[in-house]
């Protein structure tokens, strides 16, 4: 989480920098020293993970799951893990997908226990866009286009939620679910003219 | 509805959709209590029984109105983190955070842009230095529509976001300082709603304020 401050408060460093930490090293002394130093750095480097990545974490596993109580409970359950794994990241530029990673095969564990999809109606009215800041169209517009994304087929809208909030490529999407590129790319494709069909009916979208 | 919707506009507005949900605001500090027990996913009761529904309503509506007499304090900060989040997100989602080899902006072009989705303009009047701006557009940030621009800075990018409605995200009134592991921002209330400034730790943001603060003329 970004730290916030008042103006007259004296600007202090934040503690949670990913960059700054050094990654943890195996103790080469024998007094107690050194391990101590290396869990701290661990949880420094945790906290920087956290507070990097738990918005986007959050958004992704909304979106899964359609729902914000199941988004909060994977959100805790990838970072516990990650935090019982975290040795096992050995860079910072993986961390994102690392995490994304996690948070699919804890969502794929839920499907797992015959859990069905949730599509909580009280989470897509608490997520609509506030009626004091936006045009009637615009409201309108992101109405539709929220329950549209809800309803997209899993196959459409999970390409486009590593796309839009993980900020990933077409090969690197790919990748993490284990598809080639082209169907990917057409995926992207395809959702973008089925909610383009929902604002816009009459643009006639070809799929690809 | 049915208008022509340019691929650009169609992005912007999946991205607003897509990102405008948030987390809890105690969700980060929750998720840094490593010494707690692990959290357990709640069991859901498929399907719920009518008390059930009953309780899950009225047991938050009611803790949140006890928290909420108990927290009142702390509201304006905690909206004022979920600023800075979402500021923070929407600046590493549009990128173009490496500017050094960019193209600098006519300023005319800037303040066409500036001017249709803000009112106000950057005054050029008597020729003050110059401010190199690589990236002026619309944008979406704190659920609504703002402008961001993006300037060359003295040791990197400088992300500048005019955010028109004050009381909808904080109405805090007075300057207050955000920052990321990377990044620090000045929030700066006008009077036409929020000016944000963030640099790289070593930039001066408070010279950039009071730059873009002085040459900030609004129209309507």
């Amino acid at each position: 989480m970004n730290t916030v401050m008042t103006a007259k408060e004296p600007a202090k460093e934040p503690a949670n920098d990913l960059a700054k930490v050094p990654p943890n090293e195996p103790s080469k002394e024998k007094h107690g020293r050194t391990v101590i130093d290396g869990a701290a750095a661990r949880r420094q480097r945790y906290e920087a993970l956290v507070t990097a990545y738990y918005n986007d974490i959050f958004r992704y596993a909304y979106w899964l799951g359609k729902s914000r109580q199941l988004a909060e409970d994977l959100t805790q359950e990838t970072f516990m893990r990650a935090w019982r794994a975290f040795d096992s990241l050995q860079s910072e530029g993986a961390a994102k997908a690392w995490l994304f990673t996690i948070l699919r095969r804890e969502n794929a564990r839920r499907f797992e226990k015959f859990q069905p999809d949730l599509d909580d109606i009280e989470d897509h009215q608490s997520a609509l866009p506030d009626a004091r800041v936006h045009e009637p169209d615009q409201q309108m517009e992101m109405r539709l286009l929220h329950k549209a994304i809800a309803e997209l087929e899993p196959e459409y809208r999970e390409p486009l939620i590593l796309q839009v909030i993980g900020g990933f490529s077409g090969e690197e999407i790919a990748t993490m679910l284990d598809l080639n590129n082209n169907t990917v790319m057409t995926r992207l494709f395809r959702a973008r003219n089925k909610l383009r069909a929902v604002l816009d009916p009459g643009s006639q979208a070809q799929d690809a | 509805m049915n208008r022509n919707l340019h691929d650009k506009e169609l992005d912007e507005l999946i991205r607003g959709t897509l990102l405008s949900v948030s987390p809890p605001a105690d969700l980060h500090q929750r998720l840094l209590q490593l010494d707690a027990p692990a959290p357990q996913p709640q069991p859901r009761a498929w399907p719920a029984s009518a008390n059930d529904g009953i309780f899950r309503r009225v047991l938050p509506v009611a803790a949140c109105l006890v928290v909420a007499l108990g927290i009142a304090f702390w509201s304006t900060t905690d909206r004022q983190a979920q600023l800075a989040d979402e500021i923070f997100t929407h600046m590493y989602l549009e990128g173009q955070l490496d500017n050094a080899a960019a193209d600098v902006l006519p300023l005319a072009t800037v303040n066409t842009r500036l001017k249709q989705w803000t009112g106000a303009h950057l005054d050029v009047a008597d020729e003050k230095d110059d401010l190199d701006v690589t990236f002026a557009k619309d944008c979406w940030v704190a659920k609504q529509a703002a402008f961001h621009m993006i300037m060359k800075g003295e040791s990197g990018p400088v992300t500048v976001m005019m955010i028109p409605d004050r009381d909808s995200i904080g109405g805090a009134a007075r300057e207050f300082n955000i920052s990321d592991a990377k990044y620090s921002g000045l929030v700066t209330p006008t009077e036409r709603g929020y000016l944000v400034v963030i640099g790289n730790k070593r930039e001066p943001l408070t010279a950039y304020r009071n730059l873009l603060t002085g040459r900030l003329e609004w129209e309507y």
